[in-house]
């Protein structure tokens, strides 16, 4: 199993082969756990979201089109998916203001350290680091914050198109960058 | 009904879909965009790309994987096949349900009369884990709306396979957890309808994906385990078997 490629892993899964599905956990498990945790700010929230996405890549293995993009990045935007519903759902209402609060405490809630934390490849950092400031904000208050970009657009005092278009081209720049440092997405 | 956006406007929220940063309608009307524009779907997967590089890596929590070992059963499940043998042949095809059950017990004493039809099927049947064309056709049939969907169970419930048939008789089997077969025996495909059981082909030892054809009007399928080349009347009950469902 160790040799084989998503694609195929993905397959022996729809054969019903818990070593399969074994061996994405192995693969993926870390990042979707790290990603969720991020974005929940709450461990036992996370783990619950990396539950629900490896059982629901058991259950329905064909939801993910290998033509579409990775298993790696399907997973995370499963997994993000689900932590987002999370913070945004009523019952987690209390939570997502103390962790707002606490976002806001932290002025320098910066994208650079995060990643740092998250031991993510130089190349990545560096890609980051190139973004202009307002495009990294928007970036990291949506991705790992959780925020619509309207939200974001009222966090930071912007228009709302203006978020908007930063999201959408810092995401770009950050592409072009990782592609010029020979590093794909995956 | 959310009027329709267009594709411009579409393209300005590609960033903050990729990162669930839109609001529930902005989704839908994202989602109902993408299937008819290549060039927005093939951006939020770059976009999707991009943010999973974001995201990390860490160590996969060992905990969670014991949950989820716990949820989906205590390992893949294995079949011991003489046993299974030695049960089956007590209770030949009676366990099979209703309509399909008829069909399949008249098998049992008839070498039927499709012979001829059933030789052709000898052959064996497109099979595909490397055949990327075969393993979308799949794919696209069993989420398609008019496909009529089997599920073939053992009479332990142990074994599963999953299959379409598209109206024009086009099948395929896209999931199952049967085993390998030792060296000199192969799996076959069975359609169960009125008469005796017809051939729809052989399978080989190890199935995977594959695509077949019957007759549309099928009541069922089943799936022996044979010598290798196939029977033309099935020499033994049906490892796994199941009714059309209605769609």
């Amino acid at each position: 199993m160790e040799d084989v490629g998503d694609a195929a892993l993905v397959l022996a899964v729809a054969r019903y082969r818990t070593d399969g599905l074994a061996e994405v956990y192995r693969r993926h498990g870390g990042a979707v756990y790290a990603l969720a945790r991020r974005v929940t700010a709450d461990p036992a929230l996370a783990e619950e979201v990396v539950q629900e996405v490896f059982l629901a890549l058991w259950r329905d293995p064909d939801r993910f089109d290998p033509d579409r993009g990775s298993l790696r990045s399907w997973l995370l935007a499963q997994a993000h998916g689900k932590s987002v519903d999370m913070v945004r759902s009523e019952t987690s209402r209390k939570r997502r203001e103390e962790r707002e609060a606490r976002l806001r405490a932290e002025s320098g809630y910066d994208i650079e350290r995060e990643v740092v934390d998250l031991t993510v490849a130089e190349g990545v950092r560096e890609a980051v680091g190139t973004l202009r400031e307002e495009e990294r904000r928007a970036i990291e208050l949506a991705y790992f914050g959780g925020h619509t970009y309207r939200e974001v657009a009222r966090l930071l005092g912007e228009p709302e198109g203006t978020v908007k278009a930063r999201i959408r081209t810092g995401l770009r720049h950050v592409r072009v960058r990782l592609m010029g440092a020979g590093i794909n997405g995956a | 009904m959310a009027p329709e956006v267009r594709h411009d406007e579409i393209q300005e929220l590609l960033g903050a879909y990729a990162l669930d940063a839109v609001s529930p309608e902005e989704r839908t009307a994202v989602e109902a965009h993408l299937p008819d524009c290549p060039r927005c779907r093939s951006e939020v997967a770059e976009h999707l790309e991009t943010a999973a590089a974001l995201a990390g890596a860490g160590p996969a929590p060992e905990g969670v994987w014991d949950r989820i070992a716990a949820a989906i059963g205590d390992g893949a499940p294995t079949l011991d096949l003489d046993r299974a043998r030695r049960e089956r042949a007590r209770r030949p095809w009676g366990w099979v349900s209703s309509a399909v059950a008829a069909a399949a017990i008249a098998a049992a004493v008839s070498l039927g009369v499709a012979v001829n039809e059933t030789q052709q099927r000898l052959d064996e049947v497109e099979a595909g884990l490397q055949e990327p064309g075969l393993v979308r056709a799949a794919g696209e049939a069993s989420v398609d709306p008019d496909a009529r969907r089997i599920t073939m169970v053992s009479e332990d419930r142990v074994l599963r396979v999953e299959a379409v048939v598209l109206p024009d008789g086009t099948g395929y089997l896209f999931r199952d957890n049967l085993e390998a077969l030792p060296e000199g025996q192969t799996y076959q495909l069975w359609a169960l309808g009125e008469g005796d059981p017809i051939s729809a082909g052989v399978l080989g030892p190890n199935p995977g994906i594959s695509a077949f054809t019957v007759d549309p009007g099928i009541a069922g399928l089943a799936i022996t385990d044979e010598v290798a080349g196939g029977a033309v009347s099935p020499d033994l009950p049906p490892l796994v078997a199941g009714e059309v469902q209605n769609a």
